[in-house]
């Protein structure tokens, strides 16, 4: 792996001394739609400082960075992108945690300048929490293309905050950006825009009703008129904090009637078209169009993407292509890791220890290492270089739309296409790509049906023995049984898991140059967080392995449950063996195999029977244990035991039947 | 307004035309209540498949009397002789019919005035807007439309809003796909709806919006 360029920060001016930390650091929180440009902004700003990591219990990415800004140290926090503060995701419940906590000096709202109507809805609400803000136009160099001419000095007065325009990309106005919102910081802003009148008035009730109130902390240090909007809006959070206060949240809830009575909407709705009145009315007054822009390369481009026929050929050149990249490049670094770890191997034995203590460091904790290195390196930084450009390009979005049809009959919608077809390449990408999706009840369905899919791996073992020894069409049968099991999957938690299907609802990125650079940079600190928590598993599980083989306690537990194998799988014994290792390493489950049978000739020692109803065990059952470790991680512990323990049942009940109806077959035609 | 919920699935939407056509069949006419009073159909979201059905131009509201079109016939009919041959099945196995259980639902049902009143009276508002051409945005030809009504469930509705997309907004169809997703143009971005997103979405071309005043502003 090649380190991506380190680029100094361009606001770092060169040689300039770390100085002592004078008290704590101001914090800037940036915030804004998907694909505003904040990663850009967030990078250009902080450079290698940085880190990604998990909102506490939560599956969000924050990144946060530190930089040097005229000799005073910054920290920047990235909160995802978000649409509104409702809490319907917990990408929205933790960007309003943080920021209605105040964990923030001066928040940096991030827009898309060329869709400002759209991009002001969420910095109406932001106004609402009455924090010190900064308003930052983005992408000024598209919206000058388009002909669009933008007064900022009217945004800012109607906003009640300074607003600055930025080029991320070109590192233009961060500067000021940054002076703005450090002279900001810590300060009162102006008012925020009001809403209508019978809005403000239902407002202003349920205020005075929260005066009235001696409220719990957590919600006094929220504005007054933030907490009262969200009562009417009858937002689940708000109604929790508030749960000791029932007259209350009756009381707002009975003004909020009256308020939907008068309009025959839901008042969240009410607010809602509110807010959006406002921005409409800043950005029509805002928005010059110089001159009117005509349908633009990327538009005629698009319309490619989107068609029926044209896209969908798009598409499975561009998925055909990736595999190819992901696995060519894949296979190639982990055969160079392979040989490298085999020299080493050598070198290790080769020092003159004794053969316990080598063999004790060697199998149960560096084997473990370099296996987790040797899945991870080669197949994930390709894999994740290649979704940051996907995201970044806009390309992700056309992907989803033109798979949504397919994908809602598995109860899912477009989005979860990517995970689910990633994880015929590697379940470790799958699981984590489950990320793009905004629902927990999507992205476990996904989760779980991307480790049902046969990865590079298995494929390895389904080929190699099924389709080496028994034939074409049975190991076509293996994928088709196992597309029908995941389209049974998909119906059944769908139908079972609680929470309705959403379905999909996305907003359409322009289509965009991604941007190499910032990609493998994004690449870099995602490997970093995967490291950190994938690594202890694999070599718990190794050394686990290790003990077991060393104690001598596998053959004993092969042969306590040889009547098992033997009657109800129909398989030899030592094949337990093999499938307790394939957790580790389902690629190795072949040569592990030869290795116990004493030849690779598998189809002089097994039936086709016994290699049918092996291939399908190992396609099935529980992914390896870095897929459980990511698993873990999205999921939860209970969710990667239940899932996994799952899935082995899945795989030994199919194995038994197979087993069975084979044999009755047999008799039968016999 | 209904709130987080299951999806009205195919079972509903059968179960409500079949017992329709029963009605219909022994010459006698259905309002929303007669039909939740209906054991077949205790249990069932039956305001909401309702509404659905009319959109889908199965069933027709008129006057709180609900009445089956030539299409909604044609697969009340198929259902309803299905279910016979499945019931002569069991009963030749020596099933019994009704069970306790439904009678039960049916005089649990019932009680509920209210609800049914509110369920009359929204569904009595979908047949006004039906007759004034409100469709749903997955029929919609391309073109500019105002949204009438989010018939989602409250996640769904709440995404909408944010987005751009509730009611009284103003969308234009760009690009169909044909049982597919669409996309429309909203406050200057672009959004993709799926399929059944845009099945839930009421909307009135923005000739006719006049007659449906948005939420004042
Ligand atoms: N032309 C232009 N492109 C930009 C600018 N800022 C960001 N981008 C591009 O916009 C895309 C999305 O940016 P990203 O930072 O990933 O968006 P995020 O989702 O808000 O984090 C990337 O392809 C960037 O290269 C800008 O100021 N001008």
């Amino acid at each position: 792996m090649s380190h991506p360029p380190v680029t100094p920060s361009p606001l770092l001016p060169a040689g300039t001394p770390p100085q002592a930390k004078a008290g704590a650091e101001p914090t800037l929180v940036l915030v804004g739609n998907a694909n505003v440009g904040k990663s850009v902004l967030f990078n250009a700003l902080t450079g290698m400082n940085q880190t990604i990591g998990n909102w506490p219990g939560k599956t969000v990415e924050l990144a946060n960075g530190t930089f040097l800004f005229q000799g005073r140290h910054l920290r920047v926090v990235d909160l995802p992108g978000i649409y509104s503060l409702s809490t319907y995701s917990q990408e929205e419940l933790v960007a309003r945690e943080f920021l209605a906590t105040g964990l923030g000096d001066v928040v940096i709202d991030v827009l898309d300048s060329t869709v400002l109507e759209r991009n002001l809805y969420l910095a109406l609400q932001l106004r609402e929490l009455e924090t010190p803000a900064v308003l930052a136009l983005n992408l000024t160099d598209i919206a000058a293309k388009q002909g669009l001419d933008i007064d900022t000095e009217l945004i800012a007065a109607e906003m009640g905050v300074p607003v600055v325009k930025t080029t991320a990309a070109a590192g233009k106005g961060l500067e000021l950006l940054v002076e703005t919102a450090l002279a900001h910081a810590g300060k009162q802003p102006a008012p925020a825009p009001r809403y209508g009148r019978e809005v403000e008035e239902a407002v202003a009730r349920v205020q005075g009703l929260l005066a009235t109130a001696t409220l719990p902390a957590t919600v006094t240090g929220m504005p007054p008129r933030f907490v009262a909007l969200k009562l009417l809006e009858r937002d689940p959070e708000m109604e929790r904090l508030l749960a000791g206060f029932p007259e209350v949240v009756a009381e707002a809830q009975s003004i909020a009637a009256e308020l939907e009575a008068v309009h025959g909407h839901e008042a969240a709705g009410i607010i809602a078209a509110e807010r959006y009145a406002v921005a409409g009315r800043i950005a029509a007054a805002a928005v010059h169009r110089s001159s009117t822009g005509r349908a633009s390369g990327a538009e005629r481009l698009d319309s490619l993407l989107l068609h029926r026929v044209l896209g969908w050929t798009a598409l499975v050149l561009v998925m055909f292509a990736m595999f190819a990249l992901i696995f060519q490049v894949g296979g190639w670094a982990a055969g160079l890791l392979d040989g490298a770890f085999a020299a080493l191997e050598e070198a290790f034995y080769g020092l003159g220890l004794s053969q316990v203590w080598a063999n004790f460091l060697w199998q149960g904790l560096i084997q473990g290492v370099l296996a987790g290195i040797s899945v991870a390196l080669p197949y994930l930084v390709p894999f994740y270089v290649i979704l940051s450009v996907l995201e970044n390009s806009g390309y992700l979005a056309r992907m989803a739309f033109l798979t949504d049809t397919i994908m809602h009959r598995l109860g899912l919608h477009g989005k979860a296409f990517i995970p689910i077809f990633l994880g015929y390449g590697c379940s470790v990408p799958a699981v984590l790509g489950t990320r793009i999706m905004e629902r927990d009840r999507d992205r476990l369905i996904a989760g779980i049906l991307a480790t049902l899919v046969p990865c590079s791996a298995r494929t390895v073992v389904i080929l190699g023995l099924v389709g080496a020894f028994v034939g074409f069409w049975p190991a076509v049968s293996l994928y088709l049984l196992d597309l029908l099991i995941v389209f049974l999957a998909g119906r059944l938690l769908n139908r079972h898991l609680p929470g309705e299907n959403v379905g999909l609802i996305m907003e359409m990125p322009r289509l965009r140059n991604p941007g190499l650079r910032l990609s493998l940079k994004q690449t870099w600190f995602r490997l970093k967080d995967f490291a950190a928590f994938a690594f202890p598993i694999i070599v718990a599980g190794s050394f686990l392995l290790f003990v077991l083989e060393w104690l001598g306690w596998l053959q004993p537990i092969a042969a306590f449950l040889a009547p098992f194998t033997q009657t109800v799988l129909g398989l030899p014994p030592v094949t337990v063996i093999v499938l307790v290792f394939g957790v580790l390493r389902k690629e190795l489950a072949l040569i592990m195999l030869a290795a116990l049978l004493g030849t690779t000739e598998f189809g002089l020692v097994l039936s086709a029977q016994q290699m049918y109803v092996f291939a399908l065990i190992v396609l099935l059952y529980v992914p390896c244990i870095s897929t459980i470790a990511v698993f873990r991680r999205e999921f939860g512990t209970r969710m990667a035991v239940l899932v996994s323990a799952g899935e082995v049942a899945l795989a030994l009940a199919l194995g038994a039947t197979v087993n069975w109806v084979w044999r009755l077959a047999g008799m039968i035609v016999g | 307004m209904r709130d987080e919920q299951r999806e009205i699935c195919r079972e509903d939407r059968e179960e409500c035309l079949e017992a329709l056509y029963r009605m219909e069949t022994q010459g006698r006419t259905a309002s929303l209540a007669d039909l939740m009073a209906e054991p077949d159909l205790s249990q069932r979201p039956v305001a909401d498949t309702l509404t659905d059905l009319a959109l889908e131009r199965k069933i027709r509201l008129e006057n709180e009397i609900v009445s089956l079109t030539p299409q909604g016939r044609h697969t009340g009919q198929r259902v309803f002789e299905r279910h016979e041959l499945a019931e002569r099945l069991l009963r030749s196995l020596g099933l019994r019919e009704a069970s306790a259980h439904e009678e039960a639902c049916r005089a649990e049902h019932l009680e509920d005035e209210g609800a049914v009143r509110a369920a009359c009276c929204r569904l009595g508002r979908l047949g006004a807007m039906l007759d004034e051409g409100v469709i749903r945005l997955c029929d919609a030809d391309n073109g500019e439309y105002r949204v009438v009504l989010l018939s989602a469930g409250r996640f769904q509705r709440r995404r909408l809003e944010d987005m751009g997309v509730g009611p009284g907004a103003v969308v234009r169809v760009e690009r169909r796909h044909r049982h597919g997703p669409i996309t429309v143009e909203a406050h200057g971005a672009r959004l993709a709806l799926g399929r059944g997103v845009a099945a839930k979405i009421l909307v009135a071309p923005v000739t006719q919006c006049a007659s449906h005043p948005a939420p004042s502003a």
